[in-house]
């Protein structure tokens, strides 16, 4: 196997990579972060982007919904 | 609490719901639950011509799935009355609601009431619609015009087979009335992505959707018959991922367990029931030393435009904070040295460069779970096929892997789920764990069902257990040949080759709580089920089909004992086998009493 081959692990980089915090799921920042590769024009950092309001509006209404399935 | 520890594991999809779920399915103006249209005859949960005959012997079945075809006739009383008493059209654009006010405490997608449901039956048998397509046109299940996958519209597929063996009966079955159904129909992008990513958030959402609807069901059969009602739900839910903890501690799993582990002021029991998975012969379970010197090749496919995971799980620990020495994985290809990572933080990341470009990344977790906690190391590969020009891949070929904890101890490799599934293709590719000591087939020729005792290999079959299924109360159900396999006329009764095993801690190897057929015979793959359009036939394969017909027993077992069944998997199975229907004087959800 020739050196082209060889692989080497590296620290990532800020500027490419999206943060990632202890209890995020691999799966979804690993695919945000292909998302953002793939459009770097509208790159997404989950840590950064407070206007949108769907995350909020998700989570009020699982914690609505629990709230009347189990009260 | 769920809801909070939600959101911090998806926060990441959550925030960008709109880039990964179809724009025009997120509803902008959220409001609450409006329980006043329930009594609008046309907005009810049921018709009057679907009523259950004996509430004190009704179950109600829910099921989570592709396209559940809630117009066919095996859904319905009479083709004219549904039985669907409310579905949830994960992917349905709101643009598309038929009344603005029902559904509009969901965030994203559209709901039909049973009575609507109904209303759209009666348009077709009156003329006013043209067939059984014009009601899925009409109520926005099938838009051409939205670019999406719209698996509604085929002939045949995944959610019809498991409506139709879960909850189908013949329409002119005056027993249907006592099962009305809750669905949920996932957006296709949560099928096509075997890899899992989106689906433990709209598996969630889904059942709370259910239980939510349920209790409403049976208040509003209350007000109509002024006597509580407390119906059993059964849930159904076929489907499932490779990889993962495998020990009950996923969000998923942890909600389904106490979920059926509690009784509810105004439902009956609920219980969840899961197929055991199809991949025992797919080589995507290993267990190694973790002292860096015990080696294992993964085989990345060539052509594979998706990305390639494999999860690491350390062993249990006693204690919720990460230990200061951190699992260290090592990763190389052909005979050279191993590549070490470097982490000394729990939460963080090491990207992979293959030549200098990127072409993976490992992730350094500790999940905390009852009291303790385990280390996982998910190794995500980039595409082996870039998915345009100028973007990041990985050659293919094998990748050798190792890890490494302070005291060696041995790890739980798992390959995540990566196919591409017919009609939904995403380009996977499944990967596969190769030992030159894993055999295949034996001398003769045949497919070796199990492991070998005292084989020299770390690829194992045990522990391919679907990854979604592996709580202490969920009820998993393995796949069988059907009454076709016989040998000397009578049914063998053999678990298939490919049904998922699970491990158990005390070493036994496991098929199922239960067994139910997944095909028909060894030469006869599939079971006959029910098309999307009424009166069309397919015949699917795999433990999705066993895991509805034993949500159809169980929820006729409930609905006929409801003054006591004990559900547990000894109990199910003899009753699935046809011997006496045990009873208790106590609760009916009972704690099942497996654990893989």
């Amino acid at each position: 196997m020739g050196a082209e081959m060889a692989l080497k692990w590296v620290k990532p980089d800020p500027s490419r990579a999206a943060t990632f915090s202890a209890n995020d799921s691999p799966y979804g920042h690993f695919w945000l972060d292909q998302q953002n590769i793939a459009a770097p024009r509208n790159r997404v950092d989950v840590k950064q982007r407070s206007v949108v309001q769907v995350a909020e509006r998700l989570d009020l209404r699982l914690d609505d919904l629990i709230k009347r399935a189990f009260e | 609490m769920i809801a909070t520890e939600t959101f911090s594991t998806f926060a990441g999809l959550l925030n960008n719901m709109d880039q990964f779920a179809q724009p025009d399915t997120i509803r902008s103006d959220v409001g609450d639950y409006d329980a006043s249209l329930e009594s609008d005859p046309a907005l009810a949960f049921l018709s009057d011509g679907a009523m259950p005959d004996d509430l004190s012997q009704t179950a109600v079945i829910g099921i989570i799935d592709d396209a559940v075809p809630f117009a066919n006739q095996r859904l319905t009383i009479g083709g004219k009355d549904a039985r669907l008493a409310g579905i949830w059209m994960q992917d349905g654009a709101v643009k598309h609601a038929l009344h603005p006010g029902i559904g509009a405490d969901l965030p994203f997608g559209t709901e039909l009431r049973g009575a609507q449901i109904s209303g759209l039956l009666d348009d077709l048998v009156n003329g006013r619609l043209a067939d059984e397509e014009a009601i899925y046109r009409k109520a926005g299940v099938v838009d051409f015009s939205r670019g999406s996958t719209q698996s509604a519209a085929f002939f045949g597929n995944h959610g019809a087979a498991v409506a139709d063996l879960a909850a189908g009966f013949s329409p002119d079955d005056a027993l249907a009335r006592n099962f009305p159904v809750m669905a949920v129909s996932l957006p296709p992008e949560v099928t096509r992505d075997t890899l899992g990513t989106f689906a433990p958030v709209y598996i969630l959402t889904a059942i709370l959707y259910l239980i939510q609807r349920t209790r409403r069901l049976c208040k509003w059969l209350e007000s109509k018959h002024g006597s509580p009602v407390r119906l059993p739900l059964i849930i159904n839910i076929s489907y499932g991922i490779l990889a993962g903890a495998k020990d009950g501690s996923s969000l998923v799993e942890r909600f389904q367990d106490a979920v059926s582990d509690n009784d509810h002021p105004e439902v009956g029991p609920i219980h969840f029931v899961l197929p055991m998975g199809n991949h025992r012969q797919s080589q995507t379970h290993a267990v190694l030393q973790a002292d860096g010197a015990d080696k294992l090749d993964w085989e990345l496919k060539p052509d594979d435009n998706t990305p390639s995971f494999v999860e690491i799980w350390g062993p249990m620990r006693d204690s919720p904070e990460p230990p200061e020495a951190c699992m260290q994985l090592v990763l190389g290809r052909g005979a050279g040295d191993l590549e070490r990572t470097g982490f000394t933080t729990h939460g963080t990341f090491e990207d992979l460069r293959q030549n200098g470009r990127p072409a993976g990344r490992a992730y350094l977790q500790y999940r905390r779970f009852g009291g303790g906690g385990r280390e996982v190391v998910t190794l995500a590969m980039y595409p082996t096929l870039p998915s345009l020009p100028g973007a990041d891949y990985v050659q293919p070929g094998l990748v050798r892997i190792g890890a490494v904890l302070p005291d060696g101890d041995a790890v739980d490799a798992y390959i995540q789920r990566d196919d591409s599934i017919r009609r939904f293709r995403s380009g996977g590719r499944q990967s596969k764990f190769l030992d030159p000591g894993y055999q295949t087939h034996d001398p003769a020729g045949r497919e070796l069902p199990f492991d070998q005792r005292g084989a020299d290999t770390s690829v194992i079959r045990a522990g391919t257990v679907n990854a979604f299924a592996c709580g202490f109360n969920q009820i998993r159900v393995g796949g069988t040949y059907g009454d076709e396999d016989t040998v000397d006329g009578q049914p063998t009764g053999d678990v298939v080759h490919y049904s998922g095993l699970g491990l158990v801690g005390d070493g036994r190897i496991i098929t199922g709580d239960v067994t139910a057929p997944a095909d028909r015979s060894r030469i006869r793959p599939g079971i006959v089920t029910m098309g999307a359009l009424s009166g069309s036939r397919q015949a699917v394969s795999g433990t999705s089909m066993s895991a509805p017909s034993v949500t159809m027993s169980l929820a006729r077992i409930l609905a006929e004992q409801p003054d006591g069944f004990e559900v547990t998997p000894q109990n199910i199975a003899a009753v699935l086998r046809g011997g006496p229907r045990p009873r208790t004087a106590g609760p009916q959800n009972t704690k099942g009493t497996k654990r893989f």
